[in-house]
């Protein structure tokens, strides 16, 4: 569970971090940096309409970010384009093509924890920001199939991740 | 009057075929039959067949158009109809025009490819007789207007026919006029007209007037006496004028009113005005002519349309503001109380594209009705204007036949008697399986079926009230209820929709 630091995140502690390309810190306070824009204020984004209200100026400043630091490797631009180009608006695919699901069989989606993501340049293309799809609540995380532990070892769910890409094309991302 | 041989050299057979192998047979009939229809209309044309062909299976479907007798000038607009089409649908086409013993065959997918042979054609029949059939054309309301002037003259360079002999083709089509007493008559009108709109003459005018005798066919030996004639009256009546003037100063001391009454200055001003209303009335018009048969205003027809606003001088909003209202009479009006631009939403529901459509349809709602586009819940739907829900439901209806919209919505609504947990079978939203449908499977956006055979209220979706358009792509019963409670307050439903049933349901 992510834990909100007694003083809220700014997006200036998010560029410090992707200037040193400390790839996961950079997550964890992107991360941070969703929840304290949500309404009424909450630490979780573990549901669609917490997603579909996330201000379009919040999303598209971390976009411009990530997108900067990574050389357009990481971040919600490059995320949407594998979404609909590569991965035919597929949640499953997509989560197998930024290196999110533990197998490459299909209809086996088992999660990774969120651990043992690569936290280096060398990761596949789109897999950051990927901490905030980690963040479910203990029972929700049972619900899944995980063993309360996030969303590791559990099942995709599509329809949160549609939300997000859904919410990208609303703030008319390219 | 027309021997057989001048009626073969006049008329020529054409076949178009979509040879696309990509396209369905069913997607291939539908862009078959759009075609068919567009050109059906066009004068000229004659009987049109079918172009079939036979799939290795045995089956049979329609390819292309074959029209066996056209007459010449009637191939632009009908290569123009081939062009508008394959501007929005670009599909490979095979196009094939026979004239005597020539044979023009071209490949292309593009508009501009076929677009490019037009004047190829037209100069393969005489070349004369195209320009004859125009200038016929244009002079049936017994003058040419100036835009089609413009058009006589650019179709003079492309056909490459002597100045002298159109000139005498646009005259002999004039055929009102043919003798000399009614050729100086019309002189002396069109005289008359030009003094009442602009006196004393420019040097334009007066070279407009020359053009204009020599186009009649007549000589400035025949018109002296008119214009001598005229301008005596003229002169008599300026006299009058002065007199009236100095009357009316005489006048001044005792009646001030009297003087506003009596300045002869103002007759030319009202005939002014009601030249103007004319030419606003040519220009509506034209545009009508033109938006009648295709939304997608071409190239060529953009560069009319300008042509024919400066020479009937209108200003840009004035021609604007016809277009505004011919294109709402003709397409459905997009009226919006927030500002918002309903223009892609028709076009796109004019060409068929309903996915898009609805996706228009859910920004524009987002954009005058949510803050930063976040998804409408029951609370925010007061927030819908009254005036732009019934755009875009008569936007929805009007190019679907009634069977798209928010009142064919609700009438399917009504027809289940307003149960809010049916509405989403109802209109094939959510799939019913086991006995009395006791699981209901909701379709994700990407299953949902965007044609005109969708179940009826199935168009637009509610995308814009949903977080996720995944499995998530369910709107719950308490908004349903919530939206038909808010369009019930505002709208009753029309006639059009009564005896309206739930298709979806009747089907499962």
């Amino acid at each position: 569970m992510v834990t909100s630091p007694p003083i809220p995140w700014t997006t200036a502690d998010l560029e410090a971090c992707l200037q040193v390309e400390d790839w996961r810190q950079a997550d964890r306070i992107t991360t941070g940096l969703m929840a304290q824009a949500v309404e009424p204020y909450s630490h979780e984004l573990c549901d669609e309409s917490a997603i579909a209200q996330l201000p379009c100026s919040v999303l598209t400043h971390l976009d411009q970010l990530w997108v900067r630091y990574s050389d357009n490797h990481f971040g919600f631009t490059p995320q949407r384009q594998i979404y609909l180009n590569e991965t035919a608006q597929k949640p499953l695919k997509f989560a197998k093509q930024v290196g999110w699901v533990i197998s490459d069989v299909e209809f086996i989606g088992f999660f990774k924890f969120y651990r043992s993501l690569i936290f280096e340049s060398s990761a596949p293309r789109g897999q950051f920001p990927a901490h905030w799809y980690w963040q479910l609540s203990f029972e929700r995380s049972l619900l899944i199939g995980g063993f309360g532990t996030g969303r590791g070892a559990g099942y995709i769910n599509p329809s949160l991740l549609d939300a997000l890409m859904l919410r990208l094309e609303r703030c008319d991302f390219a | 009057m027309a021997s057989d041989s001048q009626r073969m050299a006049n008329t020529l057979n054409f076949t178009i075929q979509f040879i696309d192998t990509h396209l369905d047979p069913a997607a291939l009939t539908e862009q078959v039959e759009i075609l068919r229809q567009r050109l059906q209309s066009l004068k000229g044309i004659g009987r049109l067949g079918y172009v079939k062909q036979t799939t290795p299976d045995g089956q049979t479907h329609r390819q292309g158009i074959h029209a066996p007798v056209v007459e010449a000038s009637c191939i632009r607009p009908a290569l123009g109809q081939l062009c508008d089409r394959l501007k929005i649908t670009p599909l490979q086409t095979r196009l094939q025009i026979k004239h005597g013993e020539s044979i023009l065959q071209v490949n292309t997918c593009e508009a501009d490819g076929v677009a490019r042979y037009i004047p190829v054609v037209e100069k393969m029949v005489n070349p004369a007789l195209i320009y004859q059939g125009w200038a016929e054309y244009y002079a049936r309301e017994g003058e040419i207007s100036p835009v089609a002037q413009a058009n006589l003259d650019l179709l003079q360079h492309q056909l490459d026919i002597d100045p002298k002999a159109a000139d005498e083709m646009v005259a002999k089509a004039l055929g009102p006029y043919h003798n000399r007493e009614e050729k100086l008559q019309r002189y002396r009108e069109v005289l008359a007209d030009q003094v009442a709109y602009c006196y004393p003459l420019t040097d334009e005018a007066q070279a407009e007037l020359k053009r204009f005798y020599e186009s009649l066919g007549l000589t400035h030996a025949d018109i002296e006496p008119v214009e001598t004639q005229y301008l005596e009256t003229i002169r008599e009546a300026e006299a009058k004028v002065t007199e009236l003037q100095a009357e009316v100063t005489r006048l001044q001391d005792h009646a001030t009113t009297l003087q506003a009454e009596a300045v002869p200055a103002e007759a030319p001003v009202e005939n002014e005005a009601q030249r103007h209303q004319a030419n606003l009335e040519n220009y509506r018009q034209v545009y009508l002519q033109i938006i009648q048969n295709s939304l997608d205003i071409s190239e060529f027809n953009q560069g009319r349309l300008e042509q024919a606003r400066r020479d009937w001088s209108l200003s840009p909003e004035e021609a604007r503001e016809i277009e505004l209202a011919v294109t709402a009479q003709c397409y459905g009006s997009i009226a919006s109380a927030r500002g918002a631009d309903y223009s892609r939403l028709r076009l796109l529901l004019w060409q068929g594209q309903w996915q898009s459509a609805d996706q228009e349809t859910e920004r524009l709602i987002l954009q005058i009705a949510s803050e930063d586009m976040r998804p409408l819940n029951r609370e925010a739907l007061i927030q819908l204007p009254e005036l732009d829900l019934q755009t875009i439901d008569q936007l929805w209806a009007r190019h679907s036949q009634h069977r798209f919209g928010f009142m064919a919505q609700q009438a399917v609504y009504q027809s289940i008697d307003k149960m809010p947990a049916g509405f989403a079978q109802a209109v094939g939203w959510q799939e019913g399986w086991g006995w009395g449908d006791f699981v209901k499977v909701t379709k994700a956006y990407q299953e949902l079926r965007f044609a005109v055979d969708a179940p009826r209220g199935h168009l637009p979706t509610w995308r814009w009230a949903c977080t996720s358009l995944e499995s998530g792509y369910s709107i719950d019963a308490e908004f349903v209820d919530g939206f038909f409670v808010y369009l019930e307050q505002h709208f009753p439903l029309p006639d059009e929709y009564a005896g309206v049933t739930a298709q979806a349901t009747l089907e499962a």
